[in-house]
């Protein structure tokens, strides 16, 4: 059984006048172990997807449908009381931004053992202890010394370590990842993400990455979610979906990156804008901007089929998977 | 529109000379050593004409205070500044005005670089209105359909505002606005960083068109590599204020001579490649306050041996590239 298996979910915003589906019809699995990218453009509604697994919909976000079951336990429908206690613990999560993790008036340690004690029945000693062996396992010089530093003393690479350590004090199964390198450079996010990699197999712990660098995605996770306007679109072994996109959009993507090879051409790109929540075209949302959009993805939203490992939201997948 | 000859082939477009910056941030008045950002040092690099010159390197290395320096927009502290073998860095504003004119800019956020009171129309017809008071209205909007034509956008939004736009619209829009006077020069400060993948391929073929119609040169910053390998003819990278290799794009990424332009290249993610292994590079992310003894990467080159700390590496030739290191024959 799947550590964690998210069935049709929907998250609304409800505003004045008109209503916001930020999610539709969201299904996917999390095994044990499993590092799951989902990629998409900004609005495409990744975070939201996220966010609602921990319950941490700001408002007036709502979860208007379907289930989130982790270990038995449907989230979607737990108090918050109740919630308190599984994220932060079972479930731990890594922002874009460590400094908007990160209080910057309390030190290093303060914030380390605070998390313990909010979770565990524990004394300051062990606390301390248990904080400096995660700072070590993240890779930070001297500890011990760091633990008595307060946020603004450390470079942003090393405050976003200090967070994956915070992240890892409870032993989570599950870390969920937003643009967790975004704001840093190459060199230090080659260096965080090889350690998130690490850190996932020693521990066996799951990853739920989010970004919009399907480089990244590609070196860390081992399957992936494609997301356009608050839909699956595509999912499947990341390595597939890289060697043959079957959804028009990701075939899209793929091909709008400069890499080795296209140097003086003219990158493919995709005509237009993704629609905003409050205009999601009719049928598939995808196909006023889709080289292949026929009459019929205008009828309604394609269901998902399936090619190969892969699932893919598109009338004619199967026939543009033949056409190859 | 330029009417200018051209000079002899040798001459670059734009040339510096040991450009340096020093920001001082001020301090106390009892502090005994103030504290000064050494941005730049000693920085030289030609454009050649035609070419799309690609300045790479990690935040805080100088490279958009290099870029601002060219531009005019802040004043050096050391060395020397040329457009086509003038030199513009000690020009008066007045006298700058015509280099401004064939030297125009792109900004990384396009939410602040356009003015949010001023309509599409009016943000294009300024920087004409500045150069060419005399131009008649008529050629001035002649020439603002034709310019936004001519970058992919339909003329019909000159009546908006930006914020009725999207993040790669009014990137098309600024770029639509440097292109107006048309410039022979135009300097691109991180264009696409702020936009969505889609978005960086229209924006990127919009760029690439503009250099190809109009005959531009180009020179463009970025931390993406693989941008410049798409989009580059020459390379400098750049590493706390001190450029290390300079070198063709294809040489650069066939051979990269630096230690530095070595450890870059193995961060960058790339599609398919399996996964992140990496080699972290010694020691802390050094500050441009206290720079490090000769070569400013030794405490962090895996490299660098006695002769790194005491004597700074000039850039020199190195099988057609240039490379600002003692050891770059070993280490090849």
């Amino acid at each position: 059984m799947a550590l964690l298996e998210i069935r049709h979910l929907g998250v609304e915003f409800p505003l004045r006048r008109t209503v916001l589906k930020a999610l539709q019809d969201v299904s996917f699995a999390l095994d044990e172990g499993e590092r799951l990218g989902i990629v998409g453009e900004s609005g495409a509604g990744k975070s939201v997807a996220a966010f609602s697994i921990i319950n941490l919909l700001s408002k007036p976000g709502r979860i208007s449908g379907g289930e989130i079951l982790f270990e038995g336990r449907n989230l979607a429908r737990m108090s918050a009381e109740a919630m308190r206690a599984v994220r932060g613990d079972r479930i731990s999560m890594i922002f874009q931004d460590p400094m908007m993790t990160l209080n910057p008036v309390l030190t290093v340690e303060t914030q380390m053992i605070e998390v313990l004690k909010a979770h565990r029945k524990i004394g300051d000693d062990e606390a301390r202890r248990i904080a400096v062996e995660r700072l070590r396992e993240v890779a930070i010089p001297s500890p011990e010394r760091r633990l008595k530093s307060y946020p603004h003393e450390l470079s942003g690479g090393q405050r976003q370590r200090v967070v994956i350590a915070i992240a890892l004090l409870t032993e989570p199964s599950i870390i969920i990842a937003d643009e967790p390198t975004t704001a840093l450079d190459v060199t230090i996010q080659a260096g965080i993400m090889s350690l998130m990699l690490d850190l996932c197999k020693s521990r066996n712990m799951s990853l739920i990455l989010i970004t919009h660098d399907l480089a990244v995605v590609s070196q860390v996770t081992e399957r992936v979610i494609v997301m356009y306007a608050g839909r699956i679109v595509e999912q499947g072994p990341t390595a597939d979906i890289i060697a043959h996109p079957r959804h028009p959009y990701t075939q899209g993507l793929l091909k709008a990156l400069p890499q080795e090879g296209t140097a003086g051409r003219r990158l493919n790109q995709i005509p237009g804008n993704m629609p905003a929540l409050d205009s999601i075209p009719d049928g598939c949302a995808f196909h006023p901007r889709c080289p292949h959009a026929g009459e019929r993805c205008q009828a309604g939203v394609p269901d998902m089929v399936e090619i190969g490992r892969q699932q893919c939201r598109c009338l004619k997948a199967q026939e543009l998977a033949e056409a190859v | 529109m330029s009417t200018t000859e051209a000079p002899p082939v040798e001459t670059p477009l734009v040339e510096t000379r040991d450009v340096e910056k020093l920001f001082d941030l001020g301090g106390h008045f009892w502090q005994a050593e103030k504290p000064i950002v050494r941005a730049l040092n000693g920085v030289s690099i030609g454009i050649r004409r035609g070419e799309t010159f690609c300045l790479v390197g990690e935040s805080g290395c100088g490279k958009s205070t290099l870029a601002r320096s060219i531009m005019g927009l802040i004043d050096v502290s050391a060395g020397e500044i040329y457009y086509r073998g003038e030199r513009i860095d000690d020009l008066p504003s007045k006298a700058l005005r015509p280099f401004r004119r064939r030297m125009q800019m792109i900004f990384q956020n396009p939410y602040a670089s356009l003015n949010p009171r001023m309509t599409i129309q009016k943000t294009l017809e300024e920087p004409l209105r500045f150069h060419f008071p005399d131009m008649p209205q008529a050629d001035v909007r002649d020439r603002v359909e034709q310019v936004m034509t001519s970058v992919g956008n339909d003329p019909s939004w000159g009546r908006r505002y930006p914020h009725e736009f999207s993040g790669g619209q009014r990137q098309r829009i600024s770029i639509a606005r440097a292109l107006m006077v048309d410039p022979e020069f135009v300097v691109a400060d991180e264009p696409i960083s702020a936009l969505d993948v889609s978005i960086q391929a229209q924006v990127l073929n919009v760029m690439m068109d503009a250099r190809d119609a109009r005959d531009l040169t180009y020179l463009f910053i970025t931390h993406d590599l693989s941008v410049v390998q798409h989009f580059g003819t020459r390379v400098g990278v750049m590493y706390l204020g001190a450029l290390c290799e300079l070198s063709d794009t294809k040489k650069l990424f066939a051979a990269p001579r630096h230690p530095y332009t070595r450890i870059l290249m193995q961060a960058i993610p790339r599609l398919g490649s399996g996964e992140f292994t990496h080699t972290p590079m010694l020691g802390e992310v050094p500050t441009a306050i206290k720079l490090p003894s000769g070569c400013v990467f030794h405490p962090r080159c895996p490299h660098a041996t006695k002769r790194c700390t005491a004597e700074v590496p000039r850039l020199r030739d190195l099988d057609g590239s240039r490379v600002a290191c003692h050891h770059a024959e070993e280490i090849a």
